[in-house]
């Protein structure tokens, strides 16, 4: 049933949407990449994903260095702060760099940030940080130091030995994370869309423009071949730079030691303040501008969200309600597919449970754009005829829940000694009651806190609800966000923003309780 | 082969792809007693106890329960318990529900369940450890909480699987022997998995000695002792020292052996007749325990009433009538 279900929403569409790039619109295809716009949105796609990919690293770093090698006070809840970001809604994230331009009147003069490409750094910037710092950070706490020891010993300086020493033990899991941002940056697609201007465009925004704004199907369709290839490509380098990973060997010790000197402390402070300003700032002033209405203190913005609005089809509160709705529905189809498809990936023999232990996590590499774009023009048939349908909504979000439930409870079943199942067969419970008394048991946490990430990704997903959410009564909070955005007035910018702090305050609530409940599940982020 | 009485293995042989872990083995063992499987590791002996119990299918032969054919009965209805190697506690759970577990599973009362397992317990020396969480636990507890879970639903056929595998050695012979007293007690039928002969012996009316998947000998304790039949039964249990007595090989164990001193004329040599330097020798309460080897180098074990000096010069005489023979 797992697999039917990636079949059916992942497998079928990509296909159709590759078959239909290559066949029947081929000739586009061709037409398509010869032309000069196609190449400067390509180029900017590509350079803008190395740029974001540099500059986390170079903001990333020592904060990484802090945290995986200082003991301070805090350190733990730096770790877990430093994941929210990372966790927020692509379009709170736009919201939130909206209001901080707003606030410092960068939208001209200068240091203009409004529709520059800088802003869009900035914002890939505030979500990849926490990739950097957990994969990297997790890592480099756990290396032994023995060899930079050796390395000191035998005369090399600080640097020297860093660089000798640990630096080559650690570039397998720098390069991972690295390879992972770029990914995420070269399908960003809400922030490009919001906060780039409609003169920035990547090739997710190009989809989505073609598709939805000209209605030119066959060049989306285009496009999108060269996207799959594209994300292929960066998925496959991304699971060679993991493997590697895997091979290295780690100690369980803690490497970190306290900070002794004055000087350790304040570079502690430097390492972890820089940055930390970065990311709390948008934050803070988008909780600001929520409560800042006509110039004055109120609560006015979140009172409003009770009426309609001319852009909106339905009032901000029924958007709420819908997104709620949609949320519990993918989070409990995620919950299904995914615990199922967990235990056939524990359990199953051994050639169903590689083939879907690839195709579950499928749709965690895939672009939401082409996702939503491949499940519009394919399930237009028969009984998959979906497309004007509720439900086209949830099963969407939960194909992009799944990878989520299944990487949070694989783990733990796979952790499970086999003698245990076996000491409750030989106490007497069947098959079915052993996975209950020991794989449920044991896994149910696991599988409580995936089903918590899926109903956060199912809230503020953006990308491929923006494709099969069109129809009016199924407005979703993001949506609703990004239409209030992308339109001028004081009032429904600070809705925008009202708005975009309840699905903030959710989203973290929801997915900082599960860190809580099953520490250790956050690392699917 | 018996049919009817107890445990009877047919012909058993399990074959892991070109791997022959069990090969044919046949056993018979009377309700009421304990056999011991010994064996060095990987010789098969887990394995056929894994068959036993129904978590391995053997590749041809049966098992029968008192006369009934156990083959094609699943693991959870056999009413045979295994106690595991290192214990495979449920440690989601606390001491209470691992004890009560196939209780639970046979849908046993509540009340009935909480009460047997409190007398499990104090059976097992741990009364008031119901609350305890499992990784709270020390291995000698963590060995009778595994021990009160696998006899709680009260199984007709008990297999241990090396029970004591995972404790430190000082611990061993102290909850071995009162195992096997509370073995005797119950009057549990058993099979009991081991690679030390010594817990083995210790534990069992029958001992049955496997060796590369084959059952090579089967016996009382002092019967394999004082025929162990092959050289490998006879080295694994802790014959030392094996020669060639009249163009057949023989064990020789340390009562067979006689020390005396080399007189002159003496000292010729033959087959029972053997010139040794003294290596060792070591004050054991009512006598000293000696090891003297020959010039071919061959060691024996000897019982001596006086001290003798390391280097000493001497002559040991086998009797052959007390050397087990050994047909390979």
């Amino acid at each position: 049933m797992p697999a039917v279900f990636v079949a059916v929403l992942f497998i079928y569409p990509v296909v159709t949407l590759l078959a239909r790039g290559l066949t029947v619109d081929a000739g586009r295809l061709g037409e398509v990449i010869t032309t000069g716009r196609f190449q400067r949105v390509m180029w900017f796609t590509t350079w803008q994903a190395l740029a974001s990919t540099a500059l986390t690293a170079v903001v990333a770093m020592p904060m990484t260095w802090a945290v995986a090698n200082r003991r301070f006070g805090g350190r733990g809840l730096v770790r877990v702060l430093v994941t929210i970001p990372f966790v927020l809604p692509t379009v709170v994230v736009a919201g939130a760099f909206t209001a901080l331009v707003d606030r410092f009147g960068l939208d001209s003069g200068a240091f203009r940030l409004r529709h520059t490409v800088w802003i869009v750094l900035l914002a890939h910037v505030f979500f990849n940080v926490a990739v950097v710092v957990r994969t990297v950070g997790g890592h480099w706490s756990q290396l032994p130091r023995a060899p930079e020891e050796a390395a000191r010993v035998l005369g090399a300086g600080q640097w020297q030995a860093f660089r000798h020493a640990t630096l080559p033990r650690l570039a397998p899991a720098i390069l991972s994370a690295l390879s992972i941002v770029f990914l995420f940056t070269f399908t960003s697609f809400a922030v490009v869309l919001i906060l780039g201007g409609p003169r920035r465009a990547t090739i997710e925004t190009e989809i989505y423009r073609w598709a939805v704004t000209r209605g030119d199907i066959a060049t989306a369709a285009a496009l999108s071949v060269v996207q799959i290839a594209a994300v292929v490509a960066l998925v496959l380098a991304n699971i060679a730079l993991t493997r590697r990973l895997a091979s290295g060997t780690g100690t369980l010790d803690d490497r970190a030691v306290a900070c002794t000197t004055g000087r350790a402390r304040a570079a502690v402070a430097t390492a972890i303040g820089v940055p930390g300003v970065l990311l709390a700032l948008p934050v803070l002033v988008l909780v600001e501008r929520s409560f800042r209405s006509g110039g004055n203190w109120s609560v006015a913005n979140y009172s409003g969200l009770r009426e309609r609005v001319r852009v909106l089809p339905l009032s901000a509160v029924d958007a709420v309600i819908n997104s709620l709705l949609f949320g519990v529905v993918a989070a409990a189809i995620a919950m299904i597919v995914g615990g199922l498809g967990s235990i056939v990936v524990v359990h199953g023999r051994r050639s169903l449970s590689r083939v879907l232990d690839v195709a579950l996590l499928l749709p965690l590499g895939t672009s939401a754009v082409t996702l939503g774009f491949g499940i519009l023009i394919s399930l237009d048939r028969g009984i998959l005829d979906l497309r004007s349908s509720w439900w086209i909504v949830p099963l969407t979000q939960a194909l992009i829940g799944v990878p989520f439930v299944v990487r949070a409870v694989v783990p733990v079943l796979r952790a499970i000694d086999p003698a245990t199942r076996e000491a409750a067969a030989t106490l007497g419970a069947s098959p079915m009651r052993v996975r209950r008394e020991i794989d449920l048991r044991v896994g149910g946490r696991a599988l409580v806190t995936g089903t918590g990430f899926a109903f956060a990704i199912s809230l503020g997903e953006f990308g491929a609800t923006s494709f099969v959410g069109r129809d009016p009564d199924h407005l979703t909070v993001p949506l609703a966000i990004a239409r209030l955005l992308g339109t001028p007035g004081e009032l429904l910018r600070g809705q925008a923003m009202a708005l975009a702090v309840i699905l903030m305050v959710v989203t973290a609530i929801v997915v900082l309780a599960g860190e809580r409940l099953q520490p250790g599940a956050g690392s699917v982020l | 082969m018996s049919t009817g009485d107890g445990l009877a293995i047919n012909e058993v042989t399990v074959r892991f792809g070109d791997t022959v872990a069990v090969d044919s083995v046949t056993l018979s063992i009377a309700t009421g007693s304990i056999c011991a499987l010994v064996g060095p590791s990987g010789c098969g002996k887990s394995t056929l106890l894994r068959a036993v119990a129904g978590l391995v299918t053997p590749t041809s032969g049966q098992i029968q329960w008192q006369g009934n054919d156990l083959t094609a009965v699943a693991v959870h209805r056999r009413g045979i318990g295994l106690m595991f190697q290192q214990h495979a506690l449920f440690s989601h759970r606390d001491v209470a529900a691992n004890v009560g577990f196939g209780l639970r599973m046979s849908g046993s009362d509540r009340r009935v369940i909480d009460q047997r397992v409190s007398e499990l317990l104090a059976m097992v020396g741990l009364a008031g450890f119901e609350a305890r969480s499992i990784d709270t636990l020390s291995g000698g507890e963590a060995q009778r909480v595994a021990l009160a879970r696998t006899l709680a639903p009260e199984p007709a056929l008990l297999l241990l699987d090396e029970p004591l595998a995972s404790l430190d050695r000082a611990r061993r012979g102290e909850l071995n022997a009162e195992l096997a007293r509370l073995l005797r007690e119950l009057g549990q039928t058993a099979i009991y998995v081991s690679h030390d002969q010594v817990e083995a012996f210790a534990v069992a009316d029958q001992v049955g000695v496997m060796h590369a998947g084959k059952l090579l000998r089967v016996g009382t304790p002092a019967e394999v002792w004082a025929d162990p039949q092959s050289e490998v039964v006879a080295r694994f249990i802790g014959h030392e020292t094996i020669i060639e007595v009249a163009g057949c090989r023989v064990a020789v164990p340390a009562k067979a052996v006689k020390l005396m001193p080399r007189g002159p004329g003496l000292g010729v040599g033959s087959e029972t007749k053997i010139d040794v330097v003294v290596r060792q020798s070591v004050f054991a309460g009512d006598r000293f325990e000696v090891q003297v080897a020959s010039a071919d180098g061959m060691t024996y074990r000897c019982y001596s009433d006086d001290d003798v000096e390391i280097g000493t010069e001497c002559l040991v005489v086998i009797d052959p009538a007390a050397c087990p023979r050994l047909n390979d």
